[in-house]
């Protein structure tokens, strides 16, 4: 078995223009979308649909401010993002950074459950605590998988950049574009919850 | 030359499929929606509907957008 690289993954196909990475990345984030739509669509149905829905039951205080620190973990990865072609010391030194603005989040989430779980508020008292443990749950583990790849973008980067510069880009735009798809699917959580 | 269609046998297993398949009955529908279309439960149901199937269509409508896309740059770029 021979070590073919896959053709045109890092530069585009000169007839369509299509680089066979982003295809494949849009293809997981069409399923991601398809995941959350069939999460929010029993949502929608719970909290509509019922005539008890105690939202003030929730956590408020510890989402929000992890809604700040997800929204200043974009800032920092799209400056990484511009980083990347221009200087690699402080494409580093930002992505680092957003890297520990997402396990923050992480961190604070998991503070969140703690509380929730320790005063009595379990997935099985009530259906707002199911959907609500069952989304945010979901999306921690894709942000846990997302912090993952870019710790290993952390470890690989400097090496891969001095030997094949096109191949670093494009891993790092697969990885911004993913964190942004669960940045839009963080404040959908927090609108369907909180608003 | 036209083959003249004639009944064979083996005809009727399809045949009383079809017959079984269009015999009417009567139709129920589910107790959630049925006789109440104004309970939350009902409006409920038709969010979650229009919501998964709104998100379903962009989603197809999208695919097949990027596949004419596509097809187009490939056959205006073709050699």
């Amino acid at each position: 078995m021979t070590n073919q690289p896959i053709p045109y993954a890092n530069e585009p196909r000169p007839d369509t223009g299509l680089r066979n990475n982003r295809l494949g990345l849009w293809l997981v984030l069409a399923s991601e979308i398809m995941l959350f739509a069939g999460l929010f669509s029993a949502l929608a149905f719970l909290r509509i649909g019922s005539t008890d829905w105690p939202t003030s039951a929730l956590e408020h205080g510890l989402p929000l401010i992890n809604s700040f620190v997800v929204a200043a973990s974009v800032l920092v990865i799209l400056f990484a993002g511009r980083a990347v072609t221009r200087h690699e010391g402080e494409f580093r030194l930002l992505w680092s950074l957003g890297l520990g603005l997402g396990l923050l989040v992480l961190f604070i989430r998991s503070a969140e459950w703690s509380i929730l779980l320790g005063i009595g508020r379990l997935p099985s008292t009530h259906n707002l605590f199911g959907i609500y443990f069952v989304l945010t749950g979901v999306h921690a583990v894709l942000l846990a998988g997302n912090l993952a790849v870019n710790g290993w973008i952390l470890v690989t980067g400097a090496s891969l950049a001095r030997q094949d510069p096109a191949r670093h880009r494009e891993r790092v735009y697969g990885a911004i574009v993913h964190w942004l798809a669960l940045v839009v699917v963080w404040f959908a959580i927090m609108i369907g919850f909180f608003v | 030359m036209k083959r003249r269609f004639r009944i064979r046998r083996y005809h009727a297993p399809p045949g009383l499929a079809v017959v079984w398949l269009v015999w009417p009955l009567n139709a129920y529908a589910c107790p959630v929606c049925f006789g109440e279309p104004d309970s939350s439960q009902t409006r409920g149901l038709q969010a979650a509907i229009l919501l998964l199937g709104g998100v379903a269509g962009l989603l197809v409508t999208g695919i097949a957008a990027m596949v004419f896309t596509i097809r187009r740059r490939a056959g205006r770029n073709a050699p």
